[in-house]
């Protein structure tokens, strides 16, 4: 087991070197001239010039990469021309703000979508299972950024129920920062007010993550369940008489969630990538809204960071998949 | 005596998207206390939905039960809600199936799913320390070699026979009334056939258990039931005590099971099959359905509902060709 782990995580490293290497190549490509940018717009063609020589710009890219790699290992990723702040820096500040609306997103979705997927399941073809769907379907359909506004509009504008972005409010006093997580800072520091704040601004822009994950966990896991429900060891099951409960939600569903497990993972990427989308809109700090505005400035640090922060978070949460797949599955334990 | 179990014309159909399916045609069967039964017929003939249909083993929808009663120890069973139907299995009936690769559970321990039956065939009156003793005990009585060890094992730690041996152990600890053994040892080999097959019909002796075998193994019927009957394509053909039916077997299609049976003693023989394959049971006729592959067959006996002669003592046949017909045993 450690083994595996200690070899998944060498691994990881060079997927990780493969991911900047086509971001860097990509970032490059783009038009725009970052030496001109990073210059300003008054600058003369001899001021930009001597930026471009300090900045290794004009270097051949292989050059430029490996520089960078150098940079990287001695905790370098470089300076964002738009905030004027070390990469590492504005992600210190901006990831733990992203890491906290994903985990709260995909909590959301798991919590509610295996048991309603179950539920689903159990009830084939009633109503309860005809209005799952119904929620199913919708969430795969409507477009987050779309729904985003649309629960700003209703939820906050008319309704007056939620704050319309940020993190908190502005006169809400901030928790000392420990890990950054605003919910699990003001937990620490035993300030309830904040946490509830904190909660409070999450809901919608988690409510807008969730919604496609939350209905393609519900649809798989149904799907997998129903399955399930068919095997002969269910069967036999019953025929112990053991009752309905125990055999949908332990029988059944330990043996239908390891399928939804691989969703599950597959989903936090994609929702680490929404909150590209959804940070804009709720005007959430994050890596997503940094990764934005970033990238209109053509600032390429930034973006080739945030890409290498959310590209291993992805990783690391399929590698916790892979071992979660060991603990429910013996047959998967006996094989590593 | 009153009959453990009496199904009287029963009749049931699966709803499906190409019609209906008539899967079992108004069958008849009774089973007194102690007896050991044997269900015979080819493969998709309803032995085992007749079976678990009796328990409330079928889901509904797709299946209809369109007409009949079984009667459990006098009481009727058809029309009990799901949680009477429940507190039934695993204490008056139980069942062991055909491939102890599939029938258990692959994520759960052998002794977790061992507590859970016990507890619900106790009806949750023993707490799981109690129900592992009782597990222990009964893994013990089954022959498994290390049942402590087994007891912590996941299925896929275990050979088939091992396996088979678990489900025996599950189905037995609360000593019921009626064991259904369907195909028990198909999916072993030979040599653990055998002692499966011992080791049941040793149990059942013990416990007093009644037992319906479903098999297509004429052998393995020979070997531990009294009585046969012989089902084809949901109709059962016919009834008789396990000697008459391999000495004077009276219906056509008994008498085709029996010739494709290898010899021992003339291996020279060419097997005989029965020519034809299973009828089509969407919208079958009334009459018998073993009709278009009958070499007896005449025109009678496709335009109404054959009845059941007594050909000798308790040997019952669904057969035009034997009415009136006495065998002598």
């Amino acid at each position: 087991m450690g083994q595996l782990i200690v070899r998944r995580l060498i691994f990881m490293i060079f997927m990780l070197i493969g991911l900047m290497a086509i971001v860097f190549a990509i970032s490059n490509i783009a038009p725009g001239d970052p030496a001109r940018l990073a210059a300003g717009p008054d600058a003369t063609n001899e001021m930009v010039e001597r930026l471009r020589v300090e900045r290794g710009l004009d270097k051949p890219i292989v050059t430029r990469f490996a520089v960078y790699l150098s940079n990287l290992a001695a905790g370098d990723l470089g300076t964002s021309l738009h905030t004027r702040r070390a990469v590492v820096d504005d992600l210190a500040r901006y990831f733990p703000a992203t890491l906290e609306l994903v985990l709260f997103s995909i909590a959301f979705a798991v919590l509610l979508g295996v048991p309603l997927g179950m539920a689903g399941a159990a009830f084939q073809n009633k109503i309860p299972d005809h209005s799952i769907r119904f929620l199913a379907v919708s969430g795969v359909a409507l477009p987050m950024f779309w729904l985003g506004l649309m629960l700003q509009w209703y939820l906050s504008l008319e309704l007056d129920l939620f704050p319309l972005g940020g993190r908190l409010g502005i006169m809400t006093p901030r928790p000392e920062t420990v890990t950054g997580m605003l919910t699990v800072d003001s937990l620490l520091s035993g300030n309830f007010g904040t946490f509830q704040e904190a909660v409070w601004h999450l809901v919608l822009p988690s409510l807008a993550l969730s919604l496609p994950a939350l209905a393609s966990i519900i649809r798989v896991n149904r799907a997998e369940m129903l399955e399930t429900l068919n095997k002969d060891y269910i069967l036999n099951a019953r025929a112990q008489g053991i009752g309905p409960l125990r055999i949908v939600t332990a029988y059944a569903l330990k043996n239908a969630i390891l399928p939804t497990l691989a969703m599950i993972g597959l989903r936090f990427g994609w929702m680490l990538g929404g909150t590209v989308l959804v940070e804009g809109v709720f005007d959430y700090p994050g890596v997503g809204l940094y990764a934005t505005k970033a990238a209109v400035s053509s600032d390429f640090d930034p973006i080739i960071a945030v890409t290498l922060v959310l590209g291993a978070s992805f990783m690391l949460v399929n590698l916790l998949i892979d071992l979660t797949y060991a603990l429910l599955d013996p047959r998967v334990r006996s094989q590593i | 005596m009153q009959p453990l179990l009496s199904i009287r014309d029963l009749s049931l159909e699966f709803n499906t998207f190409d019609g209906t399916y008539q899967a079992i045609d108004r069958v008849s069967l009774e089973l007194n206390p102690g007896e050991a039964l044997g269900l015979v017929g080819e493969t998709g003939c309803g032995k085992s939905v007749l079976t678990r249909a009796a328990f409330g083993l079928v889901p509904t929808p797709p299946a209809r039960i369109t007409s009949g009663s079984v009667l459990f120890n006098g009481r009727e069973i058809l029309g009990l809600s799901p949680r009477e139907q429940r507190a039934m299995r695993g204490r008056d009936v139980a069942l062991i199936f055909q491939d102890p690769m599939t029938f258990i559970n692959p994520v759960f321990k052998v002794g977790t799913q061992l507590v859970d039956a016990i507890r619900a065939q106790q009806l949750g009156k023993v707490t799981r320390k109690e129900a592992r003793d009782i597990a222990l005990n009964m893994l013990d009585k089954v022959q498994l070699p290390n049942p402590v060890r087994q007891f912590e094992s996941y299925p896929h730690q275990l050979s088939g026979g091992m396996r088979q041996r678990v489900l025996i152990a599950m189905a037995l600890t609360a000593e019921p009334k009626l064991l259904i053994a369907d195909e028990p040892t198909t999916a072993l080999d030979v040599t653990i056939q055998a002692q499966i097959l011992d080791l049941i019909e040793r149990l059942v002796q013990d416990m007093g258990i009644s037992l319906i075998m479903i098999s297509h193994d004429l052998g393995v019927v020979s070997q531990v039931c009294s009585r046969v009957a012989v089902m084809y394509a949901g109709q059962i053909v016919e009834d008789a005590p396990v000697a008459q039916i391999f000495d004077s077997p009276a219906h056509p299609y008994t008498k085709g099971l029996l010739a494709a049976v290898p010899h021992p003693f003339r291996p020279e023989d060419r097997l005989e099959g029965i020519p034809g394959s299973l009828p089509n049971l969407y919208n079958p006729h009334s009459g018998c359905r073993f009709a278009e592959r009958c070499p007896l067959a005449i025109n009678r006996c496709v335009e109404a509902r054959v009845a059941q002669t007594e050909v000798a003592p308790q040997h019952m046949v669904a057969c035009i060709a034997c009415e009136g017909a006495q065998i002598d045993a």
